[in-house]
């Protein structure tokens, strides 16, 4: 009756001795399902090229991972998709049509540089794939802005874009000069009766072309912004499921609607609230809010030091956007935000129980 | 023009260089601060091991207490030995006296194969913490839990846990620092001196019955080497071999107890069990 | 009013299996092994010797200090043997080994019959210390040191904590059900004794049957019923404050220093049987139960009855075991032996199957911030994991409060890296604790 108790119970000396049941593994996987939507869309509208450039990046970046944990002899940890996420989010910020081996060197680099350096999983400093961008684009300057894939219905508000400096002036050239490929799917002629309910939606609403493009992915932008829409339904789903909390994209774009909003009041325009809206459908700065500065790891650890992080990150963004050089704002200003997170945390430190508060 | 723009620069920087110098000397003497030289004569003799066997905070710390309190006595460095000893004697004015080398002595032999585990430890991989829980998942109380704490905090790369679970010295590499000893929670290592062959390889003050349960390698307080022992060195306490290596040393050259030992945990140690540390034991 | 706390988790209760059912009464076992170390402090030392013979609630270990609780042998018959058996919390420790003579008889002078009323608060402090009460939610305090704060600090409040946050444990609910004009009386003494006005009773409302039962017994005597939130870990001594009084207990004090007192439902049980009736803590309301456990029982159970014995009255087990837990399983231990005994702090043992021990490898923290969110202490556990992992000990200490922890487990619960983060926790408090004693013995 009774059981040998030494002999027949695994005994796991620790407390507590049940567990919640999540895991980082089903958190990272969660996060590669809520983009898939949006990067499947963006392969189906720029074409076989993009489909191969996501592959490739999150291809290389587990090929690159377990390279150097072989290399230095660490335990490898590729099941935990860390490194298939990285390279997603990877390309995520990449124009549809860059040369794919420059999409695998960016994807080494974000895996190797920006996170085994550091320590591997959760102990780096700036968002791997980000670092990776950077990387790609202080390098190969000229092929990150001109690599866009031509869009029938881009003209007007691709011009517009860059006007507001939004997406380069280069890109602006080729989406303007080329007409469109052969073989170059056209979401309008696809899927009618998405873009009819679309135009007729927003024609009622604001009445510009513009939101349509946006919206269903002709305004020629990067891989991730094929279709905003598909990527906040991404952001919702994480928001659901509890990988990221509302506090850093929801502060992001509230801020970045502040800045733009009362710049473009003070400096005079006819509708800054329509440019404002403009600011925050386009330029990547729903993926960069949902999907990049929302990753635990690169963020703050308590609710105020992320509000702290997403404006920050929102006030970069149009600061880069109306003074900068550079196009992607959203992307520089997430690594800037980056390397602040550890004084972030140092000066959110929550209360301690007990402690500064004066009990009564 | 090019040559012009170099030539700013340089000038540029050397005068920086300058200002930032005389600021730097300015504020050195202005604002120096009053310190014995001898602590730092005494910091250049020692080994810098920051291994804390001598009590203090490291290297520092002790040559500042050497130094300033006329109590702290200058043979403390047990890693530098005779030749720092003397070194520090002489900086402070102080009675160098004979330093005793002692190197580790990791008293169990319990080793995988040996000692029963009475479950999964699933927690942090230090002895410290596996010992909190009940005592962790060893049957044997007082054996080795293996999880490398002390190989952790040598300084010295002198402990190497081997494949069997039990931490192994080596003799040539261990300072007799003791950094070991303070941090097993156990209290399963002790410093001895290297020349003793008679060493107890367990700390079990359980029953005899109890350890056989636990250990097949454990001493089981027979008394069988008491017996045996001719100079009445060994005692037993508490069902635990306890050899006086004074008596030992002095008096005895044939080692009968490790003959009549039947659990074998009388002998020199279980050097030899590892790659890299094949020191041939000493011959009997 | 529902009252909340910021912060725990919610574990599934796992209360169905044994709350509706009777507090069982287990037969008398054969031998008892009573350990004399039964509350936080020093051992007391055994006063009977091997070939005595006691009879139920005579006196076989004393306080050595004074500040320890005596331990009474719980029921009558020969003792055979002091020697080292498993103890549930403390591995081996000094046991009286008490061979019962099936006659259960009560020493003399026992069984008294009188109204704490008349009696003075010293008198009954007094009756308490003598009786050996302690804690009984699993600490085990000296109940008789809480009952005696020092002079300057005026106690106001009194709290019985009837949470029972724990999961699967019901042995507090089924003490109210059954005991509920004895817990009372209990409360009412003890609020003598501290001279006190006002008492709460805080229940959580997962058990509105208790709460409806107390309400009803409490009306017309300064006693309070307060619905809880079922939060994990609303038990806690300072989770329980803050949820009643809105009141923090300052970092490193006691409930005492907000004027308050907490005690256990079982505790006070006790207190009044000890009171009324002259009867020692030689026994308690223990839950058996868990997934792989036959027929869970609520069982009143003698103090030092193995482990083995509990199991047999379940009619056994079905399916492997994973492991066996004294106490709850979110802050309860493991056993290495079915050989333990119960204690006076053995609220509750619980198995838990083979299955559902997760014996996953830890990973990195991400930084995913839900041990920070979950954290009733509002401290950051993550970063005190990874301190300690570092060996960064004392920067733990100074910086991030980790004295302040109450080990409750939440973070680790939360965790979807599954780090240890508990253990890492008292893993720098054990190191910093050596570091001090090795500074206190070097500075001698």
């Amino acid at each position: 009756m009774t059981p040998d108790s030494s002999a027949e119970t695994k005994i796991n000396l620790y407390a507590p001795h049940i567990m919640s049941g999540d895991s980082t593994g089903r958190i990272i996987w969660t996060v590669a399902a809520a983009m898939l939507p949006a990067l499947a869309y963006s392969s189906f509208i720029h074409g076989i090229n993009t489909l191969l450039l996501i592959l490739v990046c999150a291809a290389s970046a587990v090929a690159a991972e377990i390279l150097f944990q072989l290399v230095t002899g660490r335990r490898i940890t590729a099941a935990d998709g860390s490194a298939a996420v990285t390279g997603l989010v990877l390309a995520m910020t990449l124009p549809p049509l860059l040369p794919l081996w420059m999409a695998a060197a960016g994807s080494c680099f974000a895996v190797i540089a920006a996170k085994q350096l550091f320590g591997g999983l959760g102990r780096n400093l700036f968002n791997p794939a980000l670092a990776g961008r950077a990387l790609l684009f202080v390098i190969w300057s000229g092929s990150m802005r001109t690599a866009w894939n031509v869009t029938s219905e881009g003209n007007i508000p691709a011009e517009k874009l860059t006007s507001y400096g939004i997406i380069p002036q280069q890109a602006l050239d080729v989406i303007t000069s080329t007409p469109p490929g052969e073989g170059m799917y056209n979401a309008a002629t696809v899927i009618p009766w998405f873009t009819e309910s679309f135009t007729a939606f927003y024609d009622f609403m604001i009445g510009q072309n513009i939101l349509k493009a946006l919206f269903a992915g002709n305004s020629g932008g990067l891989t991730g912004e094929a279709a905003v829409i598909l990527v906040l339904a991404g952001g919702v789903f994480l928001l659901w499921r509890g990988v990221i909390t509302w506090h850093i994209p929801f502060s992001f774009l509230i801020s970045l609607s502040f800045a733009s909003y009362f710049f473009y009041s003070f400096t005079g325009s006819v509708s800054p609230g329509f440019i404002t809206f403009i600011h925050i459908i386009s330029g990547s700065v729903i993926p960069a809010a949902f999907f990049m500065a929302a990753d635990p790891v690169t963020s703050p650890l308590t609710g105020r030091g992320m509000v702290i992080f997403g404006t920050g990150c929102g006030i970069f963004t149009f600061i880069i956007r109306s003074a900068g050089f550079y196009p992607e704002a959203a992307f520089w200003a997430i690594l800037l935000m980056n390397a602040a997170v550890p004084l972030i945390d140092r000066i959110t430190k929550p209360p301690v129980f007990g402690l500064n508060r004066s009990s009564k | 023009m090019l040559l012009q723009t170099a030539i700013y620069a340089v000038l540029a920087m050397i005068g920086l260089g300058l200002i930032f110098g005389f600021f730097i000397s300015f504020a050195n003497r202005k604002w120096a601060v009053e310190v014995d030289p001898r602590i730092h004569e005494v910091d250049e003799v020692l080994p810098k091991g920051q291994c804390g066997g001598c009590g203090y905070p490291g290297c520092m710390a002790y040559a500042e207490a050497v130094v300033t309190n006329p109590d702290v006595p200058p043979n403390l460095c047990a890693p530098g030995k005779e030749a720092v000893a003397q070194k520090v004697a002489e900086i402070t004015g102080k009675k160098a006296v004979a330093l005793e080398t002692k190197i580790a002595f990791v008293r169990c032999s319990g080793t995988y194969g040996k000692a029963i585990r009475t479950g999964v430890y699933k927690g942090v991989k230090d002895c410290v913490s596996a010992n909190i829980l009940v005592g962790g998942d060893k049957g044997c109380t007082y054996g080795c839990l293996g999880y490398g704490t002390c190989v952790k905090v040598c300084m010295f790369d002198a402990l190497k846990m081997s494949p069997e679970g039990i931490p192994v010295v080596n003799p040539d590499k261990c300072t007799g620092c003791g950094k070991c000893v303070t941090v097993c929670p156990r209290n399963i290592i002790t410093l001895v001196k290297p020349e003793i062959m008679v060493k107890v390889n367990c700390n079990s003050r359980d029953k005899g019955a109890i350890v056989r349960k636990h250990c097949q390698a454990g001493c089981i307080g027979c008394g069988m080497c008491a017996k045996s022992c001719p100079y009445g060195a060994i005692v037993i306490d508490n069902f635990l071999a306890i050899v006086d290596h004074n008596i030992c040393l002095e008096k005895c050259s044939d080692p009968v107890c490790m003959i009549k030992c039947p659990t074998k945990v009388l002998r020199p140690a279980i050097w030899g069990t590892v790659p890299g540390f094949e020191v041939k034991e000493e011959k009997v | 009013m529902l009252r909340r706390i910021k912060g725990g988790v919610h574990p599934h209760d796992e209360k169905k299996s044994t709350d509706d059912k009777k507090i069982a009464v287990l037969p008398l076992p054969k031998k008892l092994f009573v350990p004399v170390h039964q509350h936080i402090g020093q051992p007391s030392v055994p006063v009977v010797k091997a070939g005595d013979e006691v009879k139920k609630g005579q006196l076989i270990a004393e306080s050595a200090d004074g500040r320890g609780t005596p331990v009474h042998s719980p029921t009558s018959g020969k003792v055979t043997e002091i020697g080292n058996y498993p103890h549930p919390l403390y591995g081996k420790s000094p046991c009286v080994v008490i061979e019962s003579d099936g006659l259960d008889q009560w020493q003399e002078g026992l069984l008294t019959d009188r109204s704490w009323e008349v009696l003075s608060a010293a008198e009954m402090i007094d009756i308490i210390f003598k009786n050996g009460i302690v804690g009984m939610g699993g600490a085990a305090f000296p109940t008789h040191i809480k009952l005696s704060p020092p002079k300057d600090k005026k106690i106001d409040t009194l709290i019985v904590n009837a949470a029972e946050c724990e999961p699967y444990l019901t042995s507090d609910y089924r003490t109210m059900i059954e005991y509920a004009d004895d817990v009372i009386k209990g409360t009412q003494i003890v609020m003598k004794i501290l001279g006190v006005q006002k008492g709460f009773i805080g229940i959580e409302n997962n058990k509105p049957k208790a709460i409806s039962l107390m309400k009803e017994k409490c009306k017309g005597k300064k006693i309070e019923v307060v619905e809880l939130e079922t939060k994990y870990p609303q038990g806690a001594e300072k989770m329980m404050i803050k949820a009643i009084l809105d009141k923090e207990v300052p970092s490193g004090k006691l409930p005492m220093d907000v004027g308050c007192a907490v005690q256990n439902v079982g505790s006070l049980k006790a207190v009044a049987d000890a009171v009324e009736k002259n009867i020692p803590l030689i026994e308690r309301v223990v839950t058996v139960t868990g997934r792989t456990v036959k027929n869970p029982v609520n069982v009143m159970a003698k103090v030092g009855t193995p482990f083995t014995e509990l199991f047999d009255f379940c009619g056994g087990f079905r399916g492997a075991n994973g492991k066996i837990i004294m106490g709850g399983p979110m802050m309860g231990m493991a056993q290495v032996s079915l050989d333990a005994v119960v204690v006076k702090a053995t609220s509750g043992i619980v198995s838990i199957a083979d299955n559902e021990v997760d014996l996953k490898e830890e990973l990195a923290c991400i930084r995913c911030g839900r041990c920070i969110d979950v954290c009733t202490m509002r401290l950051l556990p993550n970063v005190l994991s990874i301190l300690s992992e570092k060996g960064q000990h004392q920067t733990a200490q100074t910086d991030y409060n980790l004295m302040d922890c109450v080990e409750c487990g939440c973070c680790y619960y939360v965790c979807p890296s599954r780090r240890n983060i508990v253990h890492y926790i008292r893993q720098s408090k054990a190191k910093n604790a050596m570091l001090r004693n090795a500074i206190k013995t070097g500075s001698k």
